[in-house]
């Protein structure tokens, strides 16, 4: 199975701020959910992958083609939605398809048409007059009307109300339904990852913390709740990351099963994408 | 050969630019009835001119307030192509007001042979102007457009120098050495505008957003 996106050691330093050697693959045919907390680096990732930021070092492969040679080749095959609408607001629903029809060149009108009765965006009027939500679904009526193979998508889904949100989360996975289609969807509404991920990659301050396939993750993740002189008493091979509260502790492991049957008398809680996310972004490394 | 993307970029700023062409047409039909019956057809290219420097910069600015540059990077697009649309959006916009320039000149000639303003001054404006759009567009991107708009007064100003400080050293000249003299400043103000190119695409490349 090739991957759609192949992101290796990737590098940007900013003054306050740096990636660091961002590494993950995304096999074709998957969805994969990028979850960090705000200012994680989910968006630096997103630019620095496609160019609109330069990377200080690494190396991006889309569709196994690098961005040196191959750039509008790739550009043509991916669609991309951010988190604001980058249109401007004095266009119309019919301006963005007359620009994008002179830019892309397998861009299909009828079927962006289409999207627009679908998500009832009306044609003529002005997209300063849109609500946020029908701004998005602008956004992604957009991006899928050249036929790409791959959506990255920067937090679509935030600030959108549940109806709206489960809507757009249909629409992907109908996208997903041809093999060679893949998704990459930043966010951290971890309740929309959970409905739609194949694989998750977690970001933490630039880095990669973890990055799986979803089932993997929540089959061999769990979280040990014990009381500090337990956890001080343990092997701690098996731990992650840790927090402490008024009751005792709480430790993100990650091989549940066999941590269970070493010690049976424990109490091992499933994991969650969210418990995953605020693990990492708060709890301290063993 | 691969679409550029050009149209479509080019396109979207003139769709962008609908409601500031309007404003921009009152705008001119007022000045042109206030002067131009007063035989001052000098102002009006002036202003004509002036427009079409400005314009790019408000696509330029409208494109920031819409983030739209990092949006149009993820096109099949290059980098080169969205600087190419701006300097290509200024040469239409150039040719257009010297249209309707050339269309005052004629009619003031035809109507106002004595008073109207020679030929020439219509190309030194024009030039002048290249040259104003020409220093505008590399600052802009150079500082973005919020901090480039102070810089436009300050231009302004200059190239309000440069024409009184042109009229001081040439204005007087024989006719046959005004030509040579307007034409030279023609051909600076071109060459200014090529390399205000080569530096915007070389500014644009570093850009990130």
């Amino acid at each position: 199975m090739s991957d759609a996106i192949c992101v290796h050691q990737l590098c940007k330093e900013y003054p306050d701020f740096s990636l660091q050697n961002v590494s993950f693959c995304l096999p074709k045919g998957s969805i994969m959910g990028f979850i960090g907390e705000n200012g994680a680096g989910k968006t630096t990732t997103i630019k620095t992958m496609l160019g609109i930021a330069k990377r200080t070092s690494g190396s991006v492969k889309l569709f196994g083609l690098g961005f040196e040679d191959h750039e509008k080749e790739i550009k043509n095959r991916i669609g991309v939605v951010f988190d604001e609408c980058s249109f401007h607001d004095t266009l119309t629903a019919g301006d963005v398809s007359k620009i994008l029809g002179k830019i892309y060149s397998t861009w299909d009108d009828p079927l962006y048409l289409r999207y627009l009765k679908q998500f009832d965006l009306p044609e003529k009027k002005k997209i300063k007059e849109y609500s946020r939500g029908m701004k998005m679904k602008l956004g992604i009526a957009a991006a899928l009307s050249h036929h790409p193979d791959l959506l990255i998508l920067d937090e679509p889904t935030s600030g959108l109300d549940p109806v709206i949100r489960e809507e757009i989360l249909d629409i992907f996975l109908e996208f997903i339904q041809d093999e060679e289609h893949s998704i990459l969807l930043s966010s951290h509404i971890t309740s929309d990852l959970d409905k739609i991920a194949d694989y998750l990659t977690f970001i933490h301050e630039g880095k990669i913390v973890l990055s799986k396939s979803k089932d993997e993750i929540l089959d061999d993740m769990g979280i040990l709740k014990c009381s500090i002189e337990e956890f001080d008493a343990l092997d701690k091979t098996s731990f992650l990351t840790y927090r402490t509260n008024q009751f005792g502790c709480e430790v993100l492991i990650k091989d549940k099963m066999r941590f269970i049957t070493r010690h049976p008398e424990m109490i091992v809680d499933p994991v969650s994408t969210e418990s995953i996310m605020v693990f990492y972004a708060r709890g301290k490394a063993v | 050969m691969t679409p550029s993307g050009l149209p479509g970029l080019m396109l979207k700023d003139l769709l962008n630019l609908r409601p500031t062409s309007k404003t921009l047409i009152v705008m001119l039909l007022i000045f042109g009835i206030i002067f131009i019956p007063m035989g001052n057809t000098m102002t009006v290219y002036f202003i004509l001119m002036i427009f079409a420097a400005l314009v790019p910069m408000t696509s330029l600015t409208m494109d920031d307030m819409a983030k739209w540059d990092r949006y149009a990077l993820t096109m099949p697009v290059t980098r080169k192509d969205i600087v190419r649309s701006k300097y290509l959006l200024m040469v239409l916009l150039f040719g257009v007001a010297f249209v309707i320039s050339a269309i005052i000149a004629c009619v003031s000639y035809y109507l106002m042979p004595a008073n109207a303003t020679p030929f020439w001054f219509m190309f030194l404006v024009g030039a002048l102007g290249v040259f104003y759009g020409s220093l505008l567009l590399p600052l802009l991107y150079k500082f973005g457009s919020e901090k480039a708009r102070y810089m436009m007064f300050v231009l302004m100003a200059l190239i309000g120098l440069l024409l009184v400080g042109w009229f001081a050293l040439f204005g007087e000249s024989f006719p046959g050495d005004l030509f040579l003299y307007v034409l030279i400043t023609c051909a600076v103000s071109i060459l200014v505008f090529v390399a205000s190119y080569f530096m915007s695409v070389r500014l644009y490349e570093k850009k990130e957003f």
